[in-house]
């Protein structure tokens, strides 16, 4: 019950909504930078797939996100894509923590492309 | 009525099942349970009865049990449910702690939400380690209403969903030739039930289980045994196979694993039934399925089932409830056709559904809750919590005999006359006990 109710906080909604938005648009200008290693950024609200050029590249990825602290997974049926599904609760400092980790991630993993 | 109950009971039968708040209402057991602490549990009217039913072993240490909620609470300041994507300290506990306490080298375990998913997880086990897919189970078992599981059950379970699962076969429970006769080259597993609550508890005759652990290894079958209800202490012996000397391929347990607080199951294997997840190890996969939280109250519930104290005093409980019952049941001429006892699992055999269901009513009146089996509606299923008193045992069996002493009160004479004359009629999943 306590968690229906504050899943049905209109606040929550506004937060996941604003919070999404701006880490597709965050990611989707990381990524423009580098076109062989990710072909598009998707995703809705704090449901996000990145899907890279390859499995290796969102395994380098997921190993780089691991080094800067943050835990993600790939599809299970799909392991070129990099799934990032923060807690709907994320905070704008924490959202900004994700931005600067995927920053790092890709900046590794494009210069070990390199 | 009180306003809460009647809340209650208006919004279950709007939003989760009006069949069941039917049957409830016509039988008048339509329990909304409010507080409830060990062998006791109140109705919202505030009326108290005494759980001898415990979802079937559910509530194997009484409900709301002050030692397993205090480590729940405490393990909830440190864990939540985990992750199936990661190693779980909690996972790797419980399962080393089974593995100690499993004949044999059945030491894998797989840890699960429910007991039916499971019995899902064995069945594609066995499946994957043979090579083959036929699954012979016993006529009026019940493993579980999911997948695989319902393909292994009473006909009235699966047979809405279209035609039977190819190479699912069922035999009667108890007749060793016919289990011979079923098993064979093409075998993946034998699944039963060692005591099939469904059915009525029908204690396994000696050299039943010991013939189809026999006729699994001929075959190359494994044997898959269901200690939902039996286990974890229930029939006296931590697991009740024991009674007959066999070794299982692999165990399901569940619910009393559980504390009554939080949902876990388990499927333990032999090595060779776990190789399939060995090599494919995502084959099966489970969110919540042994959860760290869960893990912590199922390592309190293994320590307590395994201790020679509780063991003990399960025995000499049984005793106690086998003079008991073997009393009432020469007072009460031949209503009562057997009573079928292993430890504190007992099925209650009246001379017929109608006997059965009236005195379920007239306990339920009295205060005593329990139910009939739902494979065999003549037999009345009497499981009380592990930790019974002796003193609770006496209020227990008073009320019994109460109960039999009030069938003559006109009042019951006429619900006799009502069940006599609709006897056969009703939903035949009235109770999946």
């Amino acid at each position: 019950m306590a968690a229906l109710d504050e899943l049905s906080r209109p606040e929550l909604h506004e937060s996941a909504r604003r919070h999404g938005a701006r880490l597709l648009d965050a990611l989707r200008a990381l990524c423009a930078g580098h076109p062989k290693a990710f072909r598009e950024v998707r995703g809705r609200g704090l449901l996000i797939g990145v899907e890279c050029g390859g499995v290796s590249v969102a395994q380098r990825m997921q190993q780089a996100l691991a080094g800067e602290d943050v835990l993600c997974r790939r599809a299970f049926l799909a392991p070129e894509v990099v799934l990032l599904m923060p807690p709907l609760t994320v905070s704008e400092a924490e959202a900004s923590a994700l931005i600067d980790a995927w920053r790092a991630a890709t900046d590794r993993v494009a210069e070990e492309a390199a | 009525m009180n306003a809460r109950r009647r809340n209650a009971l208006r919004l279950y039968a709007r939003h989760v099942s009006e069949g069941k708040a039917r049957f409830y209402r016509r039988y008048r057991i339509d329990l909304v349970p409010g507080s409830r602490e060990g062998l006791y549990l109140e109705d919202l009217s505030g009326k108290r009865f005494m759980n001898c039913h415990c979802n079937g072993g559910t509530f194997n240490y009484g409900h709301c049990n002050a030692e397993l909620a205090a480590v729940l609470k405490e393990a909830l300041k440190r864990n939540d449910v985990g992750s199936p994507f990661a190693h779980g300290t909690g996972r790797a506990a419980v399962a080393e702690r089974l593995a100690a306490l499993m004949p044999g080298d059945i030491d894998r375990v797989l840890l699960c939400t429910g007991a039916s998913e499971a019995v899902d997880a064995a069945l594609k086990a066995a499946m994957r380690a043979t090579g083959r897919r036929k699954v012979v189970s016993e006529l009026g078992g019940y493993h579980g209403c999911g997948g695989l599981a319902t393909a292994t059950g009473a006909p009235a379970f699966r047979e809405p969903f279209g035609p039977p699962i190819p190479g699912f076969v069922q035999v009667p429970f108890n007749d060793a030739a016919a289990m011979e006769r079923a098993v064979d080259t093409e075998t993946a597993a034998v699944i039963l039930e060692t005591i099939p609550a469904t059915l009525g508890m029908p204690i396994p005759s000696d050299d039943y289980l010991p013939r189809v652990r026999a006729a699994c290894d001929r075959r190359g079958a494994m044997l898959i045994l269901d200690e939902v209800q039996a286990g974890l202490g229930r029939t006296g012996k931590l697991w009740a196979f024991e009674h007959w000397g066999i070794v299982p391929d692999a165990v399901i347990i569940g619910k009393g694993l559980s504390g009554g607080l939080y949902p876990i199951a388990a499927a333990c294997f032999r090595p060779a039934l776990a190789a399939a997840f060995e090599m494919e190890p995502f084959l099966h996969f489970t969110e919540y399925g042994g959860s760290d939280v869960g893990c912590a109250v199922a390592l309190a519930v293994l320590e307590r089932s395994a201790a020679a104290a509780t063991l003990e005093h399960v025995n000499r409980l049984a005793e106690w409830f086998r003079v008991e019952f073997a009393a009432l049941q020469h007072k009460c001429g031949d209503s009562i056709a057997e009573v079928r006892q292993k430890g504190l699992f007992l099925g209650i055999a009246f001379r017929d559904k109608a006997t059965c269901t009236l005195m379920l009513k007239i306990l339920f009146d009295l205060g005593l809750y329990t139910v009939y089996a739902g494979n065999d509606d003549r037999v009345m299923q009497f499981i009380p919590p592990l930790n019974v008193t002796e003193v609770q045992a006496r209020e227990i069996m008073a009320v019994l005999h109460k109960a039999f002493e009030a069938r003559r009160k006109p009042r019951y004479r006429i619900i006799a006359a009502f069940l006599r004359f609709t006897s056969g009629r009703g939903s035949r999943l009235s109770g999946c006990g």
